[in-house]
């Protein structure tokens, strides 16, 4: 239990700064995985709390040790969820808490009775002592809380900022957790650190693309004073809706940019992006010439003045053109997005095109199969001209071929009766023959009877 | 998970369904629409798998005879968050890759956390009454492709066992890297942890979680479980986060604000299951 010099605390048993501060409390978090970037975060948290010098450095030692620390011993992972810390930084009208909650790695006995044993006697051995330990030199007062179970430890680390004093005595507050309280005590508000307007708290050359809405409001903890909009171009691509996923084929991909409006607003979107790109390399360009020539004479001045003056100039112009890139983006995000939602189903106009497409097509079968059997018949009728053609060829060659035959029937006819008269004259002359041959042979025997007689 | 239209006419289908040749399918890759085959002989388009499901190996070979399957337009509908989730994968491994290839410094975890932001913010819409909303059928959409695929042997094991339970399990383990990534959690391999470890305790018992988590983690658990228990397919709105009094949810209370004032402007109809376009209770 705290004695009589810790700050009264509006709970003990809950995780986080919350209960360490008071309503007023405007909470920043970040989940770290690395102690990478502790530079950067710990100038972000600087820059939003605005503690005075000595107050600041003292915070930075803070979260220095906090996250370098942990990471340096932190070399025992058995799981990737243990490389988590949980980072919180409150800060109150009188005072800013820092904590830090992490899941000790490893499966040895963790007990808060042998950190506090310890840290009391002053006698560290191991990297996690070493490291609580570390906390009480930069901290007016010191939680240590843990849920032995579940192995969770947490350092709240509290400083007073409205006077430099630090607290006297021992100040550190050791909690043990069975059950911790589910609810948070109220605050003011929780700020993810990316939520701020980092860009211009940090004043990064890097960061000047980012156009940030609230730029020029001071800084307050309420959610509208957080980031809004994003031109960082790495990250945009062209919205392509495909009917499918990227493995399903690209016959299934629809583009629904390229309409004329959109197509229209993507160039106005180059322009913008090329004038942008130009400017820039002029303010660059001026710089540059201003750093060369610090030391030319009297016409320095009035031409740094000049120079100055047409910076502010393409300043404001660049920051228009910015708004407008961001406008014309969303635009045509908009336009895609308005593209893609467009329930056509729904749309009377649409129904009544799908119906007359329909109908159109349902004419165009009809028509299609009237074609058809039109060209069938076409060619069935050609069929039959061509066949006619062909029969009446033929029997002009068959009667040309009957009148040839003919006349040659007619010759050979001829030629018969001619042959039948040379074989009846033929047939006569040797009758005749044969007549005159008997004639002679018994003119012959009578002449041989008649000497034989005479003889 | 339960889906109406398990038989579809051939009209129907016809006009309704978009092709998919079978090679395409891969083994133990989450489906999100129910999957059809046409049987010609009843001229029918019958479903062979649901949503959240997948095809075995053994099931992508059994298929190929039928050359392609078929799933509903719906698909459409998940586009969006298709995307989202590969943008936001792609942007964790820029990220890593920054410092490794270049030399110069990896963007801070703060830069990525606002990043991611304008990513996810955009799937949140406007509920009419001032609030955003979405559903964890959606969520689960986005995980699936910003997440390394659930190990095959967790999956297989897990549908054998339970059907309701993977599914819960599926969709829970989604929604606690949604929801992780708007806390600020923003490493790729604490994220596939995640998830992979939410995956087995609803599917397995709270004795499946090999590590310690932190308080935080815890919380988002207890979360995205009432969450789902509450809504269930339903779409569950901001204001649900206002109620609670956990450090997480009023954390995400703040986080979400900036989405509905700045990032969730877009109007359009929600994406949701239900209705004529969707997949649950779909006439």
């Amino acid at each position: 239990m705290p004695d009589d010099s810790f700050i009264k605390l509006r709970s003990q048993n809950s995780f986080g700064v919350a209960g360490a501060l008071t309503e007023d409390t405007e909470i920043f978090h970040e989940a770290l995985f690395s102690g990478k970037h502790i530079g950067l975060v710990s100038d972000l948290i600087c820059a939003k709390t605005r503690l005075s010098k000595q107050r600041e450095h003292r915070l930075r030692q803070i979260l220095l040790h906090g996250i370098d620390g942990w990471y340096s011993i932190e070399n025992t992972v058995t799981s990737a969820l243990s490389t988590q810390l949980l980072l919180e930084c409150g800060i109150s009208r009188d005072k800013i808490a820092v904590s830090f909650s992490v899941v000790i790695p490893g499966t040895d006995k963790f007990e808060l009775s042998a950190i506090r044993e310890a840290l009391e006697k002053n006698d560290l051995n191991s990297n996690l002592e070493k490291w609580v330990n570390e906390f009480r030199r930069c901290s007016d007062w010191l939680i240590v809380r843990a849920q032995e179970d579940m192995r969770r430890l947490e350092i709240v680390s509290i400083n007073n900022i409205v006077n430099d004093e630090a607290a006297v005595g021992e100040q550190v507050l050791y909690v043990a957790i069975n059950n911790p309280v589910k609810s948070v005590p109220q605050v003011r508000s929780y700020t993810e650190l990316g939520d701020l307007d980092y860009p211009h708290l940090l004043r990064e050359n890097r960061h000047t693309k980012t156009s940030k809405v609230e730029k020029h409001k001071p800084a307050t903890m309420d959610v509208s004073s957080t980031n809004v909009l994003s031109n960082d171009e790495q990250l945009e691509e062209a919205v392509v809706i495909r009917g499918l996923e990227s493995t399903i084929g690209v016959f299934d991909r629809i583009l629904v940019k390229g309409g004329n409006e959109v197509g229209s607003l993507e160039h106005l979107y180059d322009e913008v992006v090329v004038e942008k790109a130009r400017l820039q390399e002029l303010t660059k360009r001026l710089r540059l010439e201003l750093n060369r020539k610090p030391e030319e004479g009297s016409s320095y001045r009035s031409r740094y003045t000049l120079a100055q003056k047409q910076l502010i100039t393409m300043k404001d112009e660049n920051r228009m053109l910015k708004i407008r890139n961001e406008e014309l983006k969303n635009q045509v995000i908009s336009f895609q997005l308005a593209a893609k939602s467009r329930n056509l189903h729904n749309d009377p106009e649409y129904l009544t095109l799908k119906v007359k497409y329909e109908r159109i097509i349902r004419l165009a079968d009809e028509l299609r199969k009237t074609n058809q059997q039109l060209i069938d018949r076409l060619s069935d009728q050609k069929d039959q001209k061509r066949d006619n053609r062909v029969f009446s060829q033929r029997s002009d060659a068959a009667i040309k071929l009957a009148a040839e035959t003919t006349k040659e029937l007619e010759q050979l006819q001829l030629r018969c009766d001619e042959l039948k008269q040379e074989a009846n004259r033929l047939r006569m002359e040797l009758d005749h023959a044969n007549k005159e041959l008997k004639y002679f042979k018994s003119r012959g025997r009578s002449n041989n009877n008649n000497d034989s007689n005479a003889a | 998970m339960e889906f109406s239209r398990k038989k579809l006419s051939k009209e129907y289908g016809a006009e309704n369904l978009r092709q998919l040749p079978i090679g395409n399918l891969e083994p133990f890759k989450l489906m999100f629409t129910p999957v059809y085959v046409f049987m010609k002989k009843n001229e029918k388009f019958l479903s062979i798998k649901g949503p959240l499901d997948f095809f075995t190996p053994e099931e992508c070979e059994r298929f190929k005879a039928v050359e392609s399957v078929f799933i509903p337009q719906f698909i459409d509908l998940l586009e969006p968050f298709f995307q989202a989730g590969r943008r936001t994968r792609r942007l964790f491994e820029w990220s890593e890759k920054q410092g490794e290839s270049t030399g110069e410094l990896s963007p801070p975890p703060f830069e990525l956390s606002d990043a991611v932001l304008k990513i996810i913010g955009p799937l949140w819409r406007n509920s009419g009454n001032g609030g955003i909303w979405v559903e964890p059928f959606f969520v689960s959409a986005f995980t699936e492709k910003f997440c390394d695929p659930l190990p095959q042997e967790v999956l297989q094991r897990s549908r054998n066992q339970n059907m309701p339970t993977y599914e819960r399990g599926v969709l829970l383990s989604s929604l606690g890297v949604f929801l992780g990534l708007h806390l600020g959690y923003c490493d790729f391999g604490f994220l596939n942890s995640l998830r992979k470890i939410f995956f087995d305790v609803v599917t397995l018992g709270p004795g499946a979680a090999t590590c310690f988590w932190s308080e935080e983690i815890e919380s988002l658990f207890s979360i995205s479980s009432t969450l789902l228990d509450e809504f269930g397919l339903s779409a569950f709105e901001e204001s649900c986060f206002e109620k609670r009094p956990d450090r997480v949810s009023v954390k995400l209370w703040f986080r979400l604000g900036r989405i509905r004032q700045s990032l969730a402007t877009i109007r359009g109809p929600l994406a949701t299951v239900f209705g004529e376009q969707g997949i649950v209770d779909a006439g």
